[in-house]
């Protein structure tokens, strides 16, 4: 399928030899990163942060500075606007803005400098960041590019299958798969794969503890909450910002940007799932003596899968869209095929790219749909 | 009768709202219910409560919706803490448990079935009757051999796999009582345990608690809006209203000498011929004629036994030897629904 031809080898046992050693490389990869490389950078952020932390008081007085001129400016507007006695609408049409000097500073020395400091001097904290990442997502396109085509077919249809128990989303799926074989998008499809399910692991593997963290207390609830506020709103092209300044142009920043794009509603969902869970059971759970793990993980969490099944959802979906964004900072895939389609006006070729993303979309949500239905059977009453 | 005390409530105290202790002061300074929403905005759920409950008896509290019932039965397991006062379990301070001991307390010595069920909506119905003991730490073979000894003493073989939600109301609180009964808990706390199911299958389950009480004479804490089902099922019952404690009591007692109206109203509907027995209304110093009739006997029974000769008084025994006399107007005074103004239960002396 990809550049390295399965024929290469000759022997389907190298390839079948391949396969293990892949998935551990994975396993490992995100197991140092895990373990190893997030404490690491961690604790380099720690050490930076602490000296910082000694400058305060001059960042409030730069603060109050700022504060000051900026009231001075104000009142200097109102004042000018009286003393020269130009009484004319024309004046306040705009609203007293600070003056350019103030904001070079509140900018640069507030948000840019710092961040170009903290950049620029743990460079090497970030890359031992993101170097398992890169890793996973190389491991896992090789992996999806060494099968023969037949082999990947078949696992994707028998991974459908098992989440749907539907034959047509199986058909669907080959139909899909079918699509993106003929117009060649296969290699660029199983990157942006990797890239999803790269995102997915990782949208999940931190969005659901924090969910529960959230669901455990309402004060991290009110804190956390507008932070995702501002996850999911913030126009994703300003984070694109500081992730190219931390990792360059490169498939990790895509995969970050996806990642803090698409994590909220599991975040989100299994936090209202778990708060959902009707106050009886939970009441029962107590009355017989449960403590808080026993009560999280025999009553809370399978009573919100359902929820946090919408939200994993809802989390490859968001995922999906932002493909075309995220190759902007450098994601491969179907993603950058539509932005080199748009950028040649290829119309012919941008449909094509596009209505794969869409075609996953599609299988990936009928698929996860039926799932979770199935999750609840024992809610339905049968008889 | 009375045996140990297994359960003892004092001065308890339960006030709802931002500054309970603050409320409290009012309440013990005089301020009703009522009064305290009004002027303090603090709801009181339980105003100076005092219960002995003694072992093996079945105790019933009663009281209008929102009179506290629930509140109560809440801080024996303490899933509520009070405001002030103390509750003892054999003797032992429910409220200077830590988190491990309280654990304990709910496993092994209380069990509780509740209204609505709750039962676990994902488990089948052999792991709902198991919960318990899997929380005691019993492996789950031996947990699921002793629940299904439960659910077929309740009446559910054969129901093992299916999902509460498959169940019908009173199968489901089978379950709510074989997942109680499972921990051998000697203490059963009821909270309006019947109250969701229809009356003919209340019933039902009236007599399978009453039939598994007689052999396994727990301490059993129930509570109940309904006159009916008090009566039939306590072995003493106490009446809330407000948050206080109004009236307790043998059954007959409150029957024919309600404190006050509230009360009066709570009785003014039931079977008085079928609920009072002879001995509650007997003249202990009389002496009968030719009829006998037990003591324990039901009003309408010796009002059949006596209708023969209506004039001539009847002779009460208990085991088979005379203890008293009843005479047809009084049977019948006392059978007649009190009118309400002269509801003051006097009327019987
Ligand atoms: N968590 C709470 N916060 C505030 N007020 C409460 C709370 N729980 C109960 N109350 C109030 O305490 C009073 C007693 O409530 P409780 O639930 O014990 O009544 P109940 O006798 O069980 O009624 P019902 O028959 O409706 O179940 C009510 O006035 C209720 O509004
Ligand atoms: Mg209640």
């Amino acid at each position: 399928m990809g550049d390295l031809k399965f024929e290469e080898f000759g022997d389907i046992w190298i390839f079948l030899l391949t396969v293990p050693g892949l998935l551990f490389n994975m396993v490992l990869g995100l197991g140092k990163f895990i373990f190893i490389s997030l404490p690491l950078t961690l604790w380099a952020f720690a050490q930076w942060l602490i000296p910082t932390l000694w400058d305060i008081p001059v960042i409030l007085f730069k603060t109050a500075r700022i504060l000051f001129n900026s009231g001075y400016g104000l009142l200097k507007g109102v004042y000018n606007f009286f003393v020269t006695f130009d009484w004319s609408w024309n004046a306040l049409n705009d609203f007293p803005s600070l003056p350019s000097h103030i904001k070079a500073l509140l900018n640069l020395g507030g948000i840019n400098q710092p961040f170009d400091y903290f950049a620029g001097s743990y460079g090497t904290a970030v890359k031992e960041f993101i170097l398992p990442l890169r890793r996973s997502m190389n491991d896992l396109r090789d992996f999806i590019d060494f099968m023969p085509w037949p082999v990947f077919f078949a696992l994707v249809l028998l991974l459908v299958f098992w989440v749907s128990r539907k034959v047509g989303v199986v058909l669907l799926a080959l139909g899909a798969l079918f699509f993106i074989g003929i117009f060649g998008l296969m290699d660029l499809a199983s990157q942006t794969f990797s890239l999803m399910i790269l995102s997915i692991v990782l949208c999940v593997a931190f969005g659901i503890p924090l969910g529960i963290f959230m669901s455990a207390s309402d004060a991290v609830d009110r804190a956390v909450k507008p932070v995702l506020d501002i996850m999911q709103t913030m126009p994703s092209f300003v984070y694109l910002i500081p992730v190219l300044i931390l990792f360059g142009v490169s498939p990790v920043a895509g995969l970050i940007a996806v990642v803090i794009y698409a994590m909220p509603p599991v975040v989100r969902l299994t936090n209202l799932g778990i708060r959902l869970v009707p106050f009886e059971v939970v009441e029962a759970s107590h009355a017989f003596g449960a403590t808080y793990f026993q009560r999280l993980f025999g009553t809370l969490i399978p009573l919100a899968l359902p929820n946090v099944f919408a939200g994993i959802n809802q989390t490859i979906m968001m995922a999906l869209a932002m493909v075309v964004i995220a190759a902007l900072v450098g994601a491969p895939g179907l993603g950058a095929e539509v932005l080199s389609a748009q950028g040649t006006v290829n119309l012919a070729l941008g449909l094509q790219s596009g209505f794969a993303v869409a075609l996953i979309a599609i299988v990936i949500d009928r698929s996860f749909h039926l799932y979770g239905e199935r999750m609840q059977q024992h809610r339905k009453v049968g008889h | 009768m009375s045996g140990n005390i297994k359960v003892s409530i004092k001065n308890l105290y339960k006030i709802f709202g931002n500054n309970p202790q603050d409320a409290l002061q009012h309440v013990l300074d005089g301020l009703g219910k009522p009064e305290l929403l009004a002027q303090h905005n603090h709801v009181l759920g339980l105003n100076n409560i005092n219960i002995d409950i003694p072992e093996k008896r079945v105790q019933v509290i009663m009281g209008l919706s929102g009179s506290g019932k629930s509140t109560l039965i809440r801080h024996l397991n303490r899933l509520i803490d009070p405001t002030a006062g103390v509750v003892e379990v054999d003797g032992e301070d429910v409220l200077k448990m830590d988190d491990k001991q309280m654990r304990s307390l709910r496993q092994k010595k209380m069990s509780m079935v509740f209204q609505k069920f709750a039962l676990m909506p994902h488990r089948t119905v052999a792991d709902n009757a198991a919960y318990g003991l899997r929380l005691q730490g019993v492996r789950a073979g031996e947990a699921k051999e002793r629940a299904q000894k439960w659910i077929d003493r309740v009446g559910l073989t054969g129901f093992e796999k299916s999902y509460p939600s498959q169940l019908s109301g009173g199968m489901q609180q089978r379950v709510g009582l074989a997942r109680a009964l499972a921990t051998d808990a000697d203490i059963l706390l009821m909270d309006e345990a019947f109250s969701a199911l229809d009356p003919l299958i209340r019933t039902d389950m009236q007599d399978v608690l009453l039939e598994l009480q007689k052999e396994l004479n727990k301490t059993i804490i129930f509570i109940t809006h309904d006159l009916d089902e008090a009566l039939r099922i306590g072995d003493d019952i106490a009446i809330l209203r407000d948050g206080g404690l109004i009236q307790q009591g043998d059954p007959q007692d409150i029957v024919l000498r309600p404190v006050d109206d509230y009360v009066s109203d709570f009785i003014m509907d039931i079977n008085r011929g079928r609920v009072l027995k002879v001995r509650s209304i007997m003249d202990a110093s009389g002496k009968g004629g030719a009829v006998e009739i037990d003591h324990n006997l039901a009003l309408e029974d010796a009002m059949q036994r006596m209708k023969d000769t209506p004039a001539n008084p009847a002779t009460v025994t208990r085991d088979g030897k005379p203890v008293g006399a009843l005479d047809m107007r009084t049977l019948i005074d006392a059978i007649e629904r009190p009118a309400p103004e002269t509801a003051s239960g006097t009327v019987y002396r």
